[in-house]
């Protein structure tokens, strides 16, 4: 929540800065935050590789627990395609690639900002956004009505951390391994998935 | 912009990740990480600021974003209620318990 709020924070002291104009136009330079992405992709895939939790988890409980991501992914891309329909100024692979940042809000909207503009870089960072806020508001009401997987299933990324306490404190205790491997999984495919459909 | 270099880094990353993960400095990957999208926050806040089309469409694209975090979200309640009922509830629940050894012969 912290961090969370730190990085809105940051994201709207830019904001701020560029509308009323005080900026040096060294900063403004496309290639700077260009770079930056590049290295943030290698952080990402440094965290992929040295990382070795996710197999052991998955050798102590099997193959179920590698189900609940798939289904996360595959639900979370039929819905964004039925709504597409609702959105004719926006392509399919368009929403696609704002779905599949599941609550990972600061690598998607960067990554769809560098392909995309700063119109869908936005849109996916409020969409994102909206959906981890969407697991700390309406847990209780997701276990009520759709079974303890929903709100990991709906937490996306972030069931390894931000949405993790709020997960077990409704779905229960027994479901931390199931959130903790989710997101690991979850969040190692959002890069990939989401350059996938800028590429299509 | 184009994908391959994005590509490139992430394979990079997880080479130099697998041939470093013994070594206390991929520990510090994470906060390494936060400072990253901390700064490249700020510079698409600048991006978002100085696009005036981006400023002016702000409502629209909210809504679109409401509408695309409903859809999303809600496919996903759907999946994970129908892989609750088919593959969780009616075996035993303590299989997902972390401490019991179900699954493990040994």
């Amino acid at each position: 929540m912290k961090q969370t709020l730190a990085y809105l924070l940051l994201f709207v002291a830019g904001v701020t800065l560029a509308i009323t104009g005080v900026l040096p136009e060294l900063l403004q330079d496309e290639r700077i935050s260009r770079g930056i992405l590049y290295l943030l992709l290698f952080l990402v895939g440094i965290q992929i590789g040295s990382g070795r939790n996710m197999f052991r988890v998955l050798g102590r409980y099997g193959a179920k627990i590698m189900l609940l991501p798939v289904a996360t992914t595959l639900g979370t891309f039929a819905g964004v395609s039925l709504i597409s329909l609702l959105l004719p100024g926006r392509s399919l692979t368009d929403c696609l690639s704002v779905g599949a940042g599941f609550a990972y809000y600061s690598l998607s909207s960067i990554l769809i900002t560098g392909f995309r503009g700063a119109e869908l870089g936005t849109l996916a960072l409020l969409a994102n956004i909206m959906r981890e806020f969407s697991v700390l508001i309406l847990a209780p009401w997701m276990v009520r009505y759709f079974g303890p997987l929903a709100p990991i299933s709906a937490g996306g990324a972030t069931t390894m951390d931000t949405t993790l306490p709020i997960i077990t404190r409704y779905a229960g205790q027994e479901y931390v391994v199931v959130a903790l491997f989710h997101g690991m999984v979850i969040d190692f495919t959002v890069p990939l998935w989401v350059s996938l459909f800028l590429s299509l | 912009m184009t994908i391959i270099p994005v590509f490139l880094s992430i394979l990079g990353g997880i080479a130099v990740g697998y041939l470093l993960r013994q070594k206390k400095i991929v520990k510090k990957t994470g906060m390494m990480l936060s400072m990253v999208i901390m700064l490249l926050l700020f510079f698409l806040g600048i991006t978002v600021g100085s696009n005036q089309q981006v400023v002016n469409r702000f409502a629209t694209i909210g809504m679109d974003a409401f509408l695309l975090t409903l859809g999303g979200t809600l496919g996903s309640l759907m999946a994970a209620r129908w892989l609750y009922k088919r593959l969780f509830q009616h075996h035993d629940n303590d299989s997902l318990q972390p401490g019991k050894d179900n699954g493990r012969k040994r």
